[in-house]
């Protein structure tokens, strides 16, 4: 046994740099989105969606092809809710408030939902066939629940206030988002890039 | 099955919109921790929004503009009309001093007719006294008669009448579409017939 062979020996293995970047174009996206639902912070995500993907390069050969989704988005989560509790999240979240307060000063759509440009049709992350198809869906919507959707997604009212602006029971108001949310993501999943 | 699919997407609607109680959130977070639907669910909640909020987005900036173009062309009409009323008032004004200088025109015509006649007048009685001295007129008025006349006398009135240039004739007899020559005199008349 030469000093090559041992030197071959003790490197770690790693997946493949192929199937790692073919991981990433099939999930990386709907990673992208999981993990801002669960920060609400783009910036963060990016980041854990970075450090999930050098896991996986690193310790994916111990897994199993048809279960490598499962296994990005468990380690994802993980690395969210541990960056959740670092303290580099408090300051972000104190940025991102102080971001949401000058938004709404200047009359901008909130971050929760977005790349901290909710709205623009610029983000990276909302494709313009499915704009199109949700512009159209919204038109076909009856006009309570166009109403409710614009209140609660654009204007970002909470089901509360909307319920109160409107005068009608909260549960009036939930039922009509939902009964929309289910037609716009009908709507969605017919569109041509999903 | 597509109710349960419905119910975990509207759950994870409401944990993406921080529409959910702690203990609710609680619930949902440690679901995400093993259930890989519930994680995929949140993640077609957020690209849900994403979507709407950029196609509600859309919609103001067309309203803007067709605002913006309906008040473009307001202040096209208003300039518009202002520029007109200016101009109908310029002619207005213009025409006003043309037609008051017309008459003041006619009026000079007619006090040079009158100051001419007059003149021609004293003229003709001073010669007439160089003619017929009026010692002798009273008693020699038969041999009067009986004398030659020049036919340049200046005291025979037919031949006044017939020396009156065409612009003094037509002042005097008031034809206001006579052009007038402010610059003119009365000896013009007699220099052009001569």
């Amino acid at each position: 046994m030469t000093a090559a062979d041992d030197s071959q020996k003790n490197e770690p293995e790693k997946l493949d740099a192929s199937v790692v970047a073919a991981l990433y174009v099939e999930h990386g996206e709907e990673l992208r989105r999981f993990l801002q639902g669960v920060l609400r912070d783009a910036q963060l995500a990016s980041d854990v969606l970075q450090a999930t993907f050098v896991k996986m390069s690193e310790r994916g050969h111990q897994t199993r092809a048809p279960s490598r989704k499962a296994w990005l988005f468990r380690v994802a989560y993980n690395e969210a809710l541990a960056y959740r509790r670092r303290e580099a999240v408090g300051n972000k979240v104190v940025r991102r408030v102080a971001e949401e307060s000058k938004s709404k000063q200047t009359g901008e759509p909130g971050v929760w939902h977005s790349n901290g440009s909710a709205g623009h049709s610029d983000d990276p992350l909302v494709r313009l066939e499915s704009v199109q198809a949700i512009r159209e869906a919204l038109d076909e919507l009856p006009p309570e629940q166009r109403q409710l959707v614009r209140m609660r997604i654009y204007e970002e009212k909470t089901f509360a206030v909307i319920a109160k602006e409107l005068k009608i029971p909260l549960g009036t108001a939930l039922a009509r988002m939902r009964a929309a949310l289910m037609k716009l993501r009908a709507r969605l999943d017919e569109s041509p890039d999903q | 099955m597509n109710n349960d699919k419905n119910e975990i997407d509207w759950l994870a609607f409401c944990y993406a919109a921080d529409e959910l109680t702690e203990p609710e959130v609680a619930a949902f977070e440690l679901r995400l921790a093993d259930d890989q639907a519930a994680r995929e669910a949140l993640a077609r909640a957020v690209e849900l929004t994403q979507v709407v909020a950029t196609a509600e987005s859309l919609e103001p900036v067309v309203a803007l503009r067709s605002q913006s173009s309906s008040w473009i062309k307001r202040l096209a009409w208003m300039a518009i009309g202002s520029a007109a009323s200016l101009l109908v008032a310029l002619v207005w004004s213009n025409a006003g001093s043309w037609f008051s200088g017309k008459s003041i025109a006619a009026a000079d015509q007619s006090r040079l007719a009158v100051a001419w006649s007059q003149m021609r007048q004293e003229l003709a009685e001073s010669d007439s006294d160089l003619w017929y001295p009026k010692h002798l007129a009273a008693g020699e008025t038969a041999s009067r008669e009986e004398q030659p006349q020049s036919p340049s006398d200046p005291g025979d009135t037919d031949l006044l009448d017939s020396a009156a240039p065409s612009w003094m004739t037509a002042a005097v007899e008031g034809y206001p579409n006579e052009p007038s020559d402010p610059d003119s005199t009365p000896f013009d008349g007699e220099r052009s017939e001569n």
